[in-house]
């Protein structure tokens, strides 16, 4: 694999919350411009590997590189400065501020202000419902428009890789669909994505590569089709159905 | 009784109380710390004022400033030396507030014996109050035009900081969600240091123009203590304009609350602390949420009889 096709490769990541070792020796390769898919049973460890990437975990050993440089020692604003951007699982909206606020937030690092005003009315073209509510405060939104909004937010600092922590948990049927039709837009943008979601099938589905965690480790990594059509992990992950 | 005195007076201390108290609000939403250091800005402000006034012979206004700035250094210093290698640390609350404690002590002892050393331990700020124009029985003082104005400018120019700035902003991103605010790029500690600063200025303003109304020593800034946390909790601790309402209602309180027990009760005047502590009391027994846990757009809709069960999942 050529370094340039590498937007963030994680080797030997170990790290987890204060003495507690929640992940060890994760090896994943992102590649630019593509779904990389994680998924794996509850409790996995898939939000702490994302948090990893962020910074907001213990790194115990290993090294997060992204575009040839080790940024394993910067804090997380800074990361969110060389162009990564972070959608949590939860809590991943303010909520005493209005929409318009959360989005002005997501842009926090750029100096471009003018463009800054035309991105936002871009972002309400993607999702329209968050027009409705400019002003309203981000705690009264229902579920799926939380979910927007914190996507939106993510995407307001302009990032080259997003993270997306199980965008769609707790989040109507009807919306489900909607918010994977926006995440395809956001590909075809051209921005590299990590996808962590619990519900293996769909995710498998729509990525490139996909990656299986259980109890802190990868155990099965390949293309998503491959690994949905794979006996082993369909017995061991989906159940037989 | 007449009703204008007390009126005028639980304005001004509310408005005291006010500025004292934003402060201590500021600090626990965006550092989550309760600082009973907090006295000790107020406390540092007044002695500022006063020997900036009285030795140096500045401008009241000029020693305003100078309170200003100190007790902002003094702030920015607690945290740099203490709280902020604590919390770094990941202690919880209960450190926080225990270490709190400690400072206070520190400052306060540090300046008594500054004070005792140079024969200060009571001091005013000598600016004369002086009548203005009558009111009824009374007179407004040229003390209350300069207090109440200030202090409303104080809370105006705070509201548009939180609202139409964009650190602002983010210091309200940064008290509602701290990770978040990184992730987004928010550069946490930078914030960090402005709020501190905003937090000692404020206080030690407020200690400034107590210094000019009442006489003050070492201990006032403690002794003031219970009333700030009063009007912050009135306020849910973390509501700004909460704790605006809390001041007054405070001020209120202590001044009219403590004026009709004792003309109509026989209550001794000497209990007007105890006011605060009931206020306390009974806000953590009634609604620990304070006048931020009141949904004021439902209560009008209720009263309105229109209240059609708005999302219920909306506050928690
Ligand atoms: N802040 C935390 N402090 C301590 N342990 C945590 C924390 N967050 C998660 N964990 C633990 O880490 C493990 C993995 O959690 P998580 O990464 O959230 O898994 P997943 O996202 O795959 O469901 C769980 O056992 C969880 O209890
Ligand atoms: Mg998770």
């Amino acid at each position: 694999m050529s370094g340039d096709s590498v937007a963030i490769d994680a080797r030997g990541i170990t790290a987890g919350y204060g003495k507690a070792i929640i992940i060890e020796d994760i090896n994943i390769t992102i590649e630019k411009g593509k779904i990389t898919a994680i998924v794996g049973p509850n409790g996995s460890g898939k939000s702490t590997f994302l948090k990893t990437i962020f910074g907001l975990t213990r790194l115990f050993s290993g090294q997060i590189i992204c575009d040839g440089r080790d940024i394993s020692r910067l804090p997380p604003e800074e990361r969110n400065r060389i162009g990564i951007s972070y959608v949590p699982q939860v809590d991943n909206v303010f909520p005493s501020l209005t929409v318009m606020e959360n989005l002005e937030m997501g842009a926090y690092a750029r100096r471009d202000k003018q463009e800054v005003k035309r991105d936002i009315e871009g972002i309400m073209g993607i999702f329209p419902i968050l027009m409705e509510r400019v002003k309203q405060k981000a705690g009264t939104l229902s579920g799926g428009e939380r979910q927007m909004l914190a996507i939106a937010r993510a995407l307001m600092s302009k990032p080259r890789v997003l993270l997306l922590d199980e965008p769609v948990a707790a989040v109507a049927p009807k919306v489900v669909s909607k918010i994977f039709s926006r995440i395809g837009e956001i590909v075809a943008r051209g921005i590299t994505v990590i996808l962590v979601e619990q519900h293996a099938r769909r995710a498998l589905e729509v990525c490139d590569m996909g990656y299986v965690m259980s109890s802190g480790h990868v155990v099965m990594r390949g293309p998503g089709r491959r690994l949905l059509s794979d006996e082993k992990f369909i017995e061991a992950f989906l159940g037989r159905r | 009784m007449d009703l204008i005195l007390p009126v005028l007076n639980s304005i001004t201390l509310g408005s005291l109380f006010t500025l004292m108290a934003l402060g201590l609000t500021l600090t626990f939403s965006v550092t989550r710390i309760v600082n009973f250091a907090h006295a000790e800005l107020v406390a540092i402000g007044g002695y500022v004022t006063a020997v900036v006034t009285n030795y140096i012979g500045l401008s009241i206004y000029e020693s305003l400033v100078a309170a200003f700035v100190a007790s902002a250094i003094l702030a920015l210093a607690m945290d740099e030396l203490a709280f902020k290698p604590l919390y770094k640390r990941g202690s919880p609350t209960l450190f926080l507030l225990v270490a709190s404690i400690g400072i206070d002590l520190v400052v306060r002892f540090s300046l008594f014996l500054t004070a005792d050393a140079t024969g200060n331990i009571i001091i005013q700020t000598k600016v004369p109050i002086q009548p203005l124009m009558p009111l009824g029985k009374t007179y407004l003082t040229t003390f209350q035009v300069v207090v109440i104005p200030l202090t409303l400018a104080v809370v105006v120019v705070l509201h548009a900081l939180f609202h139409y700035t964009k650190v602002g902003k983010a210091l309200r991103a940064m008290a509602d969600n701290e990770d978040l605010a990184r992730v987004s790029g928010i550069k946490i500690y930078t914030l960090r240091r402005l709020a501190w600063m905003l937090v000692g200025g404020t206080a030690g303003l407020a200690g400034g123009l107590w210094s000019i109304y009442l006489v003050i020593d070492p201990d006032f800034g403690w002794n003031s203590l219970l009333r700030i946390f009063a009007a912050s909790i009135l306020g849910g601790f973390t509501s700004f304009w909460g704790t605006v309402i809390g001041g007054y209602i405070i001020g209120f309180a202590e001044n009219l609350g403590i004026a009709t027990l004792n003309t109509w009760f026989g209550v001794s005047t000497a209990y007007a602390p105890l006011i605060s502590f009931a206020i306390i009391v009974a806000v953590f027994l009634i609604k620990p949420s304070g006048f931020a846990g009141i949904d004021l757009s439902s209560l009008l809709a209720k009263l309105r009889g229109l209240h059609k069960n708005l999302e219920p999942e909306a506050e928690g």
